[in-house]
């Protein structure tokens, strides 16, 4: 059984996680709306409670290589001056 | 059978009501409802715990719950951690990295022996830790990975394992007296990989493989010979753990068929295996400590990634909910990198960078838009409470202070020193800022400045200086945690920790992990620190000596607000700039309520 579910879900505020959630399953949440799940009955409910949609890890790499790239156009297009602040260019992300 | 009087040594009452503070077990008739009804009946079952430091299977591990050891692991390392009931902090590695060893003891004076370091480095290195670092001791005879184990350092036995790549499982037990290993009666059933319990002279062997298919047998050690007892694990598994003695064990995770790791619990009352509360995630190969009343299984896997979750067991009529993160309401402007005071449940995040003046007040639940800052502005620092905050620094480098009222912002007396990425602590009448950046210089700011309400001046200075650290605490007992430019050149994150004590700064325990950028919430000697730049979703926490790991972030921050208490506390916001928010609640206790007894 493999040990995550991948899917996408709008963090809509208060509630979209509960503490109990976070005792129950693994979560963990990336750009994109992209989240990594604990593959338990728990963690399957709660992603199909949040009206998400499960993908592949593929398909969910993708979308958080795209908002990385697209975060990463964004710091390129800053002024210089911020460049050099302590705001580092966004760097890749690899989904467990 | 004795009766309640015998055991208890008290009569069972006949009240209308039920008993305002009944003790712990205290059984009595309610006259009204009809009910026979017991305070507290214990139950067992398994919450979440702070993470390990490095994920990993096939660990071992020893001790307590409160006082548990966590070692080796795969790939092949050395890794130590020590846990105290909260949280991980790093122990003294190993002299042999190994995966797949046997381990014994407690804390302080804990055993290691066998293992691989990878094919075909099977091991027969023992060691023993005294609660800092590991030293060689006596070889096993015979050399083998996935060893079983039980007892105390100077007292253990150690049986099974295989010896090769071929997975035979040996039937060979050895003992060790805290100098030497000697020969002791063989297991009936050859096996690697078994569950543990007990101790030398009454150990418990449950489970494993040999190398196909799972096992399920039971077999007990006296001290001299081992007996096959008629019990059998009700889920036959290998690369289980356990823990507890002969007479109480449980069995818990493991793996069956091979490639399918499970939740199973099961426990041991020296006759029968009796199906218990399962683990929260199908895990193998855990570092195990503690006993049936209070455990501890850390790391494991299914194969792959390694696990760095906790889990505690529990046996009691009192509830542990364990401590975690859970999420907010949304800021209803998504920025970076902003600033925040109060609580949790009166909480306020304002500004962002560039010019954000946006101010929005938090209810527990929900954002709601205030009065703008008079000047826009991110990277400042921000203390105080929902009604007398202040924001002071921010970007560039500004010397531009404020006051909240909980109505509106009103200008304020100036900082000394224009700063950004400077931290905070206190109230709005005695207040703190440390610390920050003035670019185009590369190194942090040292001057701390004191704040009386309308106006700063000089406090003892940081050394080394220091910029994007997160600050708590007050006035007078303030606490700075990580940063940039600490004890390194440049914007290097560090684990630096000061604390200050109302006119100069002292070093405190170090971080567990370089960070800058984090946030943090509570007081100099109960704090938290978390999220951050190096770390994302680290969480930390402080006891005003050491930092030990806490539950993690859902999702990793940086340039972000935190405030409130180390057990209630907010994060807000994110880079790239978002609404989103956390909430931390922290472990809770709570005592079973009475319930009815049945009759029969």
């Amino acid at each position: 059984m493999a040990l995550f579910i991948y899917g996408t879900a709008t963090n809509t505020g208060k509630g979209f996680f509960t503490a109990e959630d976070r005792r129950n399953f693994h979560l963990r949440g990336f750009p994109g709306d992209v989240w990594v799940i604990g593959n338990n009955e728990k963690g399957a409910y709660w992603l199909a409670e949040k009206n998400g949609v499960e993908k592949t890890k593929a398909e969910a790499q993708a979308i958080v290589d795209a908002k990385v790239a697209e975060a990463q156009a964004a710091w390129d297009a800053l002024p210089e001056e911020q460049k050099t602040d302590m705001n580092p260019r966004p760097t890749q992300i690899t989904l467990p | 059978m004795a009766g309640y009087n015998e055991l208890r040594g008290l009569r069972v009452k006949y009240l209308s009501a039920d008993p305002a503070n009944p003790e712990d077990g205290q059984v009595w008739y309610n006259s009204t409802t009809g009910n026979l009804r017991v305070q507290g009946i214990g139950v067992g079952a398994w919450s979440s715990g702070s993470p390990l430091n490095t994920g990993r299977g096939y660990l071992s591990g020893c001790g307590t719950q409160n006082a548990g050891l966590a070692f080796g692991g795969n790939p092949p390392t050395g890794a130590t951690e020590e846990y105290n009931g909260s949280g991980w902090v790093i122990g003294g590695p190993l002299n042999t990295a190994r995966r797949q060893l046997g381990g014994s003891g407690t804390q302080t004076t804990a055993l290691a022996f066998g293992g691989t370091s990878g094919y075909p480095l099977v091991r027969a290195q023992t060691e023993e830790y005294n609660g800092t670092s590991w030293s060689e001791q006596n070889d096993l005879s015979q050399a083998r990975y996935g060893i079983g184990g039980a007892g105390i350092q100077t007292a253990t036995v150690a049986w099974g394992g295989s010896t090769t790549p071929a997975d035979t499982g040996q039937t060979s037990t050895e003992e060790y007296d805290g100098t030497s290993w000697t020969a002791g009666g063989a297991l009936n059933t050859g096996r690697y990989a078994t569950g543990s319990a007990g101790t030398l002279t009454a150990a418990l062997a449950f489970g494993g493989r040999d190398p196909t298919p799972a096992k399920t047998a039971t077999e007990e050690y006296n001290g001299t010979a081992w007996t096959t007892v008629p019990a059998t694990l009700n889920s036959a598994r290998f690369s289980l753990k356990g823990f507890g003695t002969t007479s109480d064990a449980l069995a818990f995770g493991g793996e069956a068929p091979p490639g399918a790791a499970v939740v199973d619990t099961e426990r041991y009352n020296g006759s029968t295996w009796t199906t218990d509360s399962s683990l929260a995630t199908i895990k193998k190969g855990m570092a195990p400590g503690g006993n049936t009343s209070a455990g501890f299984a850390a790391g494991g896997g299914p194969p792959a990634p390694s696990l760095v979750g906790t889990e505690e067991w529990n046996f009691s009529s009192t509830t542990i909910t364990a401590a975690a993160w859970s999420s907010g309401g949304n800021l209803n402007t998504a920025r970076k990198p902003l600033s925040g005071a109060g609580t949790q449940t009166a909480g306020l995040a304002f500004g962002g960078f560039p010019t954000n003046n946006e101010t929005e007040e938090y209810n527990g639940t929900s954002w709601s838009e205030q009065n703008n800052l008079n000047t826009g502005r991110g990277s400042g620092t921000g203390f105080g409470t929902q009604t007398a905050a202040v924001m002071a620094g921010g970007h560039n480098a500004q010397t531009t202070t404020e006051n909240y009222d909980g109505t509106c912002w009103t200008a304020s007396g100036a900082l000394s020193t224009g700063r950004r990425y400077l931290a905070g602590a206190g109230t709005q009448t005695a207040g703190l800022g440390f610390g920050g950046y003035a670019p185009p210089s590369p190194a942090g700011i040292a001057n701390t400045e004191e704040y009386g309400g309308s106006s700063w001046t000089a406090g003892g200075n940081l050394s080394p200086s220091t910029f994007a650290s997160a600050g708590v605490g007050t006035q007078t007992a303030a606490l700075k945690m990580g940063g940039a430019g600490a004890g390194s050149p440049g914007p290097t994150a560090g684990t630096d920790v000061q604390e200050y004590d109302g006119s100069s700064w002292t070093t405190g325990g170090s971080m567990l992990s370089a960070n800058k950028s984090n946030q943090g919430s509570g007081t100099q000697t109960a704090a938290l620190t978390f999220g951050g730049n190096t770390t994302g979703t680290l969480n930390m926490g402080y006891d005003g000596t050491s930092f030990s790991t806490r539950p993690s972030l859902t999702t990793g921050r940086t340039y972000f607000a935190g405030f409130g208490t180390n057990t209630a506390a907010i994060a807000a916001g994110n880079n790239p700039a978002a609404a989103i928010t956390e909430e931390f609640t922290g472990a809770t206790v709570t005592t079973n309520p009475a319930s009815n007894l049945s009759v029969s």
